[in-house]
């Protein structure tokens, strides 16, 4: 489903972020993208959504290379391809369900229509009670569950997680990861790029390794995998 | 379509409302830049009307000789009439010159008594030219001087004016280059001031339109609630300028009489009401909205 192929970003004065980076994910596969500070995760996943364009390489969505979509319409791109984050990204001044409510009115959604939408997934992912509180207020783990529920919205195919537990204590990390396992049963493709060990040796899937912009590893790489 | 509008907005909106400091930064500057593009303009018009009282005060009379006949003096009338700039050439006949110096020397006993006692009429007939503006008296001056009724003319004022005439025309001159000049340094003033507020209420906003662009807004929808966000304060801000000028202007209005008698501002607002509000909130908008937009830029390029 998703290819990204010969990858090599670098930045001004020559700072190589990633290095002929290769791999490819299937519909519904969990992948841990792993790697110390500074080894090019982010990277991949800003990538992955162009935030941030490839000196060289292309990437393949469905099929279709991502790379030679216009501005005007990556858009498309995002909404397919959720994000959360280790900072959250909230807005947090508007309440839970202003956050949640935002994907939808960008598309022009009725507020009928977005309420419906909102408090079906609050429900799914247990915040329903959470919904006129400012984002502000809420823990760690709150505003992380209200940033999945954000991506939930357009109905991701593929959610790249960057460092989701980074900034939460160990029970609250275990609640997002639970979140995003019972997600992936559904079939939604996870991205998960973290340091956490502990978290990557309890799920036992798939795990990419970066060291200095570079894949050197490929564990259970699968039938598709280019390495 | 309409539901984005709507939401866009609220947006809009929620902008003003929620950045309250924001808001009242934006307003402020908003007043300061209307109340700069309104002084430049007013003085622009002050001594425009400075420059009119002392051109009505010039005497432009020509004074013909005794023997020329009323006809030749109606010809030249009508050709003054229809000279370019000309906005009005009154003759005075020898007798109503005599009967108005007559009356107006009253207050002078000697003279009264001299004029009473007289046989002759010692006045003659003569013309009384008003221009709209000075450079039409050189032009006058110099067309008689040319012309064949240059044998009927006893003399011109304009001689003994010559030297005001021309002072006042280089006066005016410079005054009005002086003034848009000093126009455009408001102008780009204020476009600084604005840029600058600008700048600091989108970066304010940095964190906003990185979660929209996260979550896959385009580029209108980021920049809509922007643009509403600018018609909300700069409407406020414009309206408040506008109020506190014109009760200014009210409260000063016999201050200017008594120094230009003919610079009426709140009259002058008032008869060019529509122009100049759309044309000056139309200039604070357009520098917000281009602002704006260079603001923005940077942030919808991720």
């Amino acid at each position: 489903m998703l290819v990204f192929k010969n990858i090599t970003k670098i930045y001004a004065n020559n700072i190589v972020a990633l290095d002929n980076v290769s791999f490819e994910i299937e519909s519904g596969e969990f992948v841990f993208l792993i790697g110390k500070s500074g080894a090019g995760k982010s990277t991949v996943l800003k990538i992955l959504r162009r935030e941030e364009e490839p000196t060289k390489g292309q990437i393949y969505f469905k099929g279709k290379n991502i790379l030679e979509l216009p501005y005007k319409r990556l858009s498309e791109i995002r909404k397919k391809i959720g994000i959360i984050h280790q900072d959250f990204k909230l807005l947090n001044k508007k309440t839970v369900f202003e956050n949640m409510a935002l994907p939808l009115e960008i598309i022009g959604k009725s507020y009928s229509e977005i309420k419906k939408e909102v408090n079906k997934v609050a429900e799914r992912l247990k915040i329903k009670n959470k919904l006129n509180q400012i984002a502000e207020s809420l823990s760690g783990g709150e505003k992380q569950k209200v940033c999945l529920a954000r991506c939930l919205i357009y109905k991701p195919e593929i959610i790249l997680a960057d460092e989701p537990t980074g900034n939460l204590d160990p029970i609250a990390s275990h609640e997002i990861i639970d979140v995003l396992k019972n997600l992936n049963k559904e079939g939604i493709s996870i991205i998960l790029a973290t340091h956490n060990k502990e978290i990557v040796d309890s799920l036992k899937k798939r795990v990419l390794i970066l060291e200095s912009g570079r894949l050197i590893k490929d564990e259970n790489p699968g039938k598709y995998s280019l390495l | 379509m309409i539901n984005k509008l709507l939401r866009v907005i609220k947006h809009g909106y929620d902008l003003f409302s929620r950045e309250k400091i924001i808001s009242i930064i934006n307003i402020g500057t908003t007043i300061l830049v209307g109340l700069f593009i309104w002084i430049g303009l007013l003085s622009f018009y002050f001594l425009n009307e400075l420059i009119v009282f002392f051109q009505d005060r010039l005497d432009f009379s020509i004074y013909f000789k005794n023997n020329v006949t009323e006809e030749n003096i109606t010809q030249l009338k009508k050709i003054l009439e229809n000279f370019p700039g000309v906005s009005e050439v009154e003759f005075i006949p020898q007798e109503i010159a005599f009967k108005k110096f007559k009356e107006e020397s009253k207050t002078n006993p000697v003279i009264y008594k001299a004029l009473t006692e007289i046989q002759a009429n010692p006045l003659v007939d003569y013309l009384i030219v008003k221009a709209q503006n000075s450079e039409t008296y050189l032009k006058i001056a110099d067309y008689i001087e040319k012309s064949p009724y240059n044998a009927f003319i006893e003399y011109i004022t304009y001689s003994e004016n010559q030297n005001i005439i021309k002072k006042i025309i280089s006066l005016s001159n410079q005054v009005r280059i002086i003034i848009l000049g000093i126009l455009i340094v408001i102008l780009l003033f204020s476009s600084l001031i604005i840029f600058n507020t600008v700048l600091v209420s989108v970066y304010s906003q940095k964190e906003y339109i990185e979660v929209l662009r996260l979550i896959g807004a385009g580029n209108w929808f980021i920049r809509g609630p922007f643009l509403f966000n600018i018609l909300i304060f700069s409407f406020i801000g414009y309206l408040i300028t506008l109020s506190f000028l014109i009760l200014f202007l009210i409260r000063t209005e016999n201050f200017w009489s008594i120094i230009v008698p003919n610079f009426k501002p709140s009259k002058y607002i008032m008869d060019n009401f529509l122009t100049l509000n759309t044309l000056i909130l139309g200039i604070i908008l357009f520098i917000n909205i281009f602002s704006t937009f260079i603001a923005l830029q940077k942030y919808l390029k991720i």
